[in-house]
């Protein structure tokens, strides 16, 4: 059992008519990169906001580093929400400077946390004359400086193009790879997918799944199936013991089936029975088709 | 503390409004008794008399004993250019969200405020030294007076400057806190300070009668520690000393801050 960084217990936030937030627990451990999935308006912000003591909750209670949840844990973390926020007319380098200050760091880092994201030759221009790329860059190695151990991103590649997207991406992951615990709110999935490896996710405030990446991904194997003869495919395949549950559609079946076999096994099966196949398409199971189940029966 | 305020002066020094407001109340504060003294000259110079006197012994803005209650009275109008870097100070953090950062960064909201809080307690007293300094000099140069320990008279009015700068950029401050946008914020606390409040006070003293509780409105009531002094040329009973305006404005400080603290810990930022 690996330390815990966080801990949540019954996270409650009302506004006055709707229900932000509604009894959130969850557990994150050291290492993790974790990620908090769900649409938007679903209740991401404000459970980081929480977490970060810009929100009060209305109730219900939060641990970090099983110590407390003061300004002296937050400084233990790095952490942007909803977008970068700097000093418009100070330039990148006064501002990782003031933020040093804040978290009592030598302002020997900043050089460091600018050269890993890239802006070291712009870090005596105005903040404002950043796009929005380099700005969430800058929003990243501010929260690098105090070298923390946990790193908080609220929908880190909103509004960038394919190639900042990219360049956030692999930050993260590299960030990840030295140990740090991750938390990533994003309303995609394909994003949490790649970089993450534990994940909840969260509809109108309510946790509705919690789970692994890699064992969700692959927990079932599902692959589209047409013969000459549907009948006789259908009873057949229905026998396989991997065989979960199948789906009508108009020209193929779509069939479901436990993580445990592949599809070598699916088709050496279906020879053995016997059985002309015209269409085979192993499908990748990944989250988003996952995402929408759990959406679906949640409804 | 002392991290606090450097936190607070690094924001400060690296912004142009304030360099721009310190700035304009430094050329109001010596151009003051410039211009006062240009004025009396001119008046000399002209022999103008009124009933046999010289208009320059009727108001004697140089006095000795009077210069310091002269001085802080007028330097009280500039006072709102202090209170314009207070409340920009504060509304930038909620406009760019910096605040939220600050916090998130690893401030408490405590710490935050108390940041403010200090750096308004230093820019009082600086601006109460540079006053200081502007009295004794321009007491050396005007006041045509021998004895010197003559200028060290009536000092309390210094004292008295700096209460009214600390209680008055703390109620700004307040302002600024409550409403979050710096032009409404001002526009609102100018038009409490010219229009409302007079109202109010109007309304409570001549209308309802109750002529003691005009001291203890925000704006009046801190209006009273340096009292106007050349009124008293005319109306010689009307300089009764009190110390109400002083325990006012104190009261009015633990209120400002209070309630500011209370505002900013509730607040979902």
């Amino acid at each position: 059992m690996s330390e815990i960084v966080l801990k949540t217990n019954k996270l409650t936030k009302q506004y006055r008519d709707i229900r932000a937030i509604d009894n959130l627990s969850f557990t994150i451990r050291k290492g993790t990169t974790f990620g908090l999935l769900g649409p938007n308006g679903s209740g991401k912000t404000t459970t980081l906001g929480i977490l970060l003591s810009v929100i009060n909750q209305t109730s219900g209670s939060f641990t970090w580093f099983e110590e407390g949840n003061s300004n002296k844990q937050r400084k233990r973390i790095g952490a942007i929400l909803e977008g970068p926020h700097f000093y418009e007319n100070f330039t990148a380098y006064k501002n990782l400077k003031l933020i040093s200050k804040i978290k009592g760091v030598g302002d020997n880092q900043i050089e460091r946390v600018l050269k890993e994201v890239d802006l070291y030759n712009r870090k005596d221009d105005k903040f404002k004359t950043y796009s929005l790329g380099m700005k969430q860059r800058l929003a990243i190695a501010s929260a690098l400086l105090s070298d923390p151990e946990v790193l908080i991103l609220d929908e880190p590649t909103n509004g960038l193009d394919p190639q900042g997207i990219a360049d956030i991406r692999e930050l993260i992951i590299k960030i990840a790879s030295t140990g740090k615990t991750v938390i990533l709110a994003s309303h995609l999935l394909d994003e949490v997918e790649k970089v993450c490896n534990e994940y909840l996710v969260l509809k109108e405030g309510k946790l509705i799944h919690k789970g692994k990446v890699d064992q969700d991904v692959t927990n079932s194997l599902v692959i589209e199936l047409a013969s000459p003869d549907m009948i006789k495919l259908e009873t057949v395949i229905k026998s396989n013991p991997y065989f979960i549950s199948l789906k009508h559609n108009k020209n193929f079946f779509e069939v479901k089936f436990d993580g445990n076999t592949d599809f070598t096994l699916v088709a050496n099966f279906l020879f053995e029975n016997k059985i002309i196949i015209s269409h085979f398409l192993v499908l990748k199971k990944n989250l988003e088709t996952q995402f929408l189940e759990i959406l679906e029966q949640n409804v | 503390m002392f991290r606090l305020l450097d936190i607070e002066f690094y924001k400060l020094r690296n912004s142009k409004y304030f360099w721009i407001l310190l700035i304009l109340f430094m050329i109001f504060l010596i151009s003051v008794p410039i211009s006062v003294n240009l004025f009396f000259e001119t008046i000399r110079s002209n022999k103008m008399t009124r009933e046999g006197r010289t208009l320059v012994n009727y108001v004697s803005f140089f006095y000795t004993e009077d210069l310091w209650h002269n001085l802080t009275y007028i330097y009280k109008l500039g006072t709102i250019l202090l209170a314009f870097i207070t409340m920009i100070s504060i509304t930038n953090e909620y406009n760019y969200k910096t605040i939220k950062q600050n916090i998130i960064d690893g401030l408490s909201k405590k710490e935050f405020l108390l940041s403010k809080i200090y750096m308004i307690i230093v820019l009082s007293l600086f601006v109460t030294f540079l006053v200081g300094i502007i009295g004794v000099v321009t007491g050396f140069l005007y006041s045509q007076t021998s004895d010197l320990s003559l200028i060290f008279e009536n000092i309390k009015y210094l004292g008295f400057y700096f209460i009214y700068v600390l209680t008055f950029l703390l109620f700004s401050f307040f302002i600024a806190n409550l409403i979050k946008k710096s032009g409404v914020s001002i526009a609102i606390m100018i038009f409490y300070i010219i229009m409302i409040e007079p109202i109010i006070v109007a309304i409570s003293t001549y209308g309802l009668k109750i002529e003691w509780l005009s001291s203890f409105y925000p704006i009046n009531g801190i209006n009273n520690l340096i009292s106007n002094p050349f009124s008293r040329h005319f109306f010689k009973d009307l300089n009764r000393f009190t110390l109400t305006p002083f325990f006012v404005s104190i009261f009015y400080i633990i209120l400002y801050i209070y309630l500011t603290y209370k505002i900013l810990k509730n607040r979902d930022l």
